[in-house]
């Protein structure tokens, strides 16, 4: 298949293109979420799934995202911050394969790999891995001047990964998991005026008991605006955001004595992360191309706004690949 | 190719959410945990068994290397070392706040009522606990690391 094919293929769909740009933008703002929340603690991921939910005019979405982050601070339950002198290295793979499976309907999972590098040493094992049921309870098939596009979804944690309670590494470098499943309710608002792309989401997860661990709830809630930069550089867009996670404090059961059972309140934790990100959509060179690639670079930190308690703070920059595949 | 006026705008926005969050200094609430006490307090104190735990860093670990601790099993109401203080002495780090350990230490019995507790590793900077157990109490010291 040459280039020549493609081109055609683009000049002659340029309604399609139309709508392939407008999908671009929106599924370029969702890279700024799903990325802070790998590890929102040292032990316990908390989540959101939006990166996973198609929120364009996309039939399938097929993604890819390499996360690097490098955890500099502690923060302590009572707010005291202290920094790292050897710092931990971890990065992390994850893909998502998501797929309508009605006109409203979306199914979803992303499965992920960690590498934690610390120490001089570096482990790599699987992550957590989520399942989503998704449904477009708010659709916007008219291109409503003002009324945002609404999803709603089911998110499940399937704790694939080893968590810190398994971990047989010194600084839990094999233990890229929560422990415990964990089932989330979450809704999406987004909405594409001119140039601007907002997105509002949030997700609320309850986890299940799994000894050692009495899980708590938890909430995700991330706001972000991408503005499109096809009129200086084609395929451009700048975004930038900011997440919110809290994670409740919960209860582990520790054997004291012989047969004697009690239980251990661990507390809350919380962080804030603000990103920005650029991201590019269509094949280098190949600008009408249709059912584009889009390319993302965004960066975080959750050392710069917000309270954080309770939590390692990092900087992560994440490299990301999206195939488009519109209705 | 002109750069729109509107990223500008954006980017400064993007720029000013970007402000500082505000840290705590590092050295706030080291109060009265590890240092500044009396000479007689306890580091943990096992009630039931009527011993005091003193311990002592024979070397202080760092964020790469282990330390290691002596610990003295003292009288709670004198200043006298328990002879027949339980050899089966056991200690795990614990970090409460997050609810996670780190890698388990050693206790090694130098003479009845003293040991030495080796391979002391803290895998992150924080509040952490050294618990010790014996087969009838358990007591904890609280320190920053
Ligand atoms: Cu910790």
């Amino acid at each position: 298949m040459g280039l020549g094919f493609l081109t055609a293929a683009a000049a002659v769909t340029a309604a399609v293109t139309a709508t392939a740009r407008h999908a671009a933008v929106v599924s370029a703002a969702t890279f700024l979420f799903g990325v802070e929340f790998a590890f929102a603690g040292a032990c316990c991921g908390g989540g959101s799934s939006v990166a996973g939910v198609i929120l364009g005019d996309e039939k399938y979405l097929l993604g890819l995202d390499l996360d690097s982050k490098t955890i500099t601070t502690d923060v302590s339950a009572k707010g005291v911050w202290r920094d790292r002198l050897e710092l931990e290295e971890q990065q992390t793979l994850k893909l998502h394969l998501t797929s309508l499976i009605s006109d409203r309907f979306q199914l979803g999972v992303s499965p992920s790999l960690v590498k934690k590098h610390r120490y001089g040493d570096t482990d790599t094992s699987l992550g957590d891995t989520s399942l989503l049921l998704a449904y477009e309870a708010l659709p916007d098939w008219d291109y409503h001047p003002i009324r945002p596009r609404g999803t709603v979804y089911v998110s499940a944690s399937i704790p694939t990964g080893k968590s810190v309670y398994d971990s047989q590494s010194t600084g839990f470098l094999d233990a890229a998991g929560k422990g415990y499943a964990s089932l989330g309710l979450g809704a999406i608002f987004n909405k594409t005026i001119s140039k601007w792309t907002a997105i509002f989401s949030t997700e609320a997860h309850h986890g299940f008991d799994k000894s050692p661990i009495r899980p708590s709830w938890g909430y995700t809630t991330s706001l972000s605006f991408s503005y499109d930069l096809a009129s200086w550089i084609k395929g451009l867009s700048v975004q930038t955001g900011l997440s919110h996670t809290y994670q409740n404090g919960f209860h582990l059961e520790q054997s004291q004595f012989e047969g004697n059972q009690s239980l251990e309140t661990v507390d809350a934790l919380q962080v804030t992360a603000p990103s920005i990100g650029l991201s590019y959509s269509g094949i280098p060179f190949l600008p009408e191309s249709e059912d584009p690639l889009v390319f993302h670079l965004t960066y975080s930190d959750q050392s710069l706004l917000g309270m954080p308690l309770n939590t390692p703070l990092g900087k992560t920059l994440t490299l990301g690949i999206r195939k488009q595949i519109l209705r | 190719m002109k750069f729109p006026f509107h990223t500008l705008v954006f980017l400064l926005l993007a720029i000013s959410l970007v402000s500082c969050a505000k840290p705590l200094a590092d050295s706030t609430d080291s109060e009265t945990r590890t240092e500044g006490k009396s000479q007689n307090a306890c580091k943990a104190s096992l009630k039931t068994d009527g011993v005091c735990l003193d311990a002592i860093w024979e070397t202080y670990p760092t964020e790469t290397t282990v330390g290691s601790l002596l610990v003295f099993a003292r009288s709670l109401n004198s200043d006298h070392l328990v002879k027949d203080f339980s050899t089966d002495l056991r200690v795990t780090l614990w970090m409460p706040s997050m609810g996670h350990g780190s890698s388990p230490v050693k206790v090694v019995p130098l003479q009845p009522g003293m040991f030495r507790i080796e391979k002391v590793f803290f895998i992150m900077r924080g509040d952490w606990e050294v618990r010790f157990q014996t087969p009838t109490d358990r007591a904890t010291w609280a320190l920053d690391f």
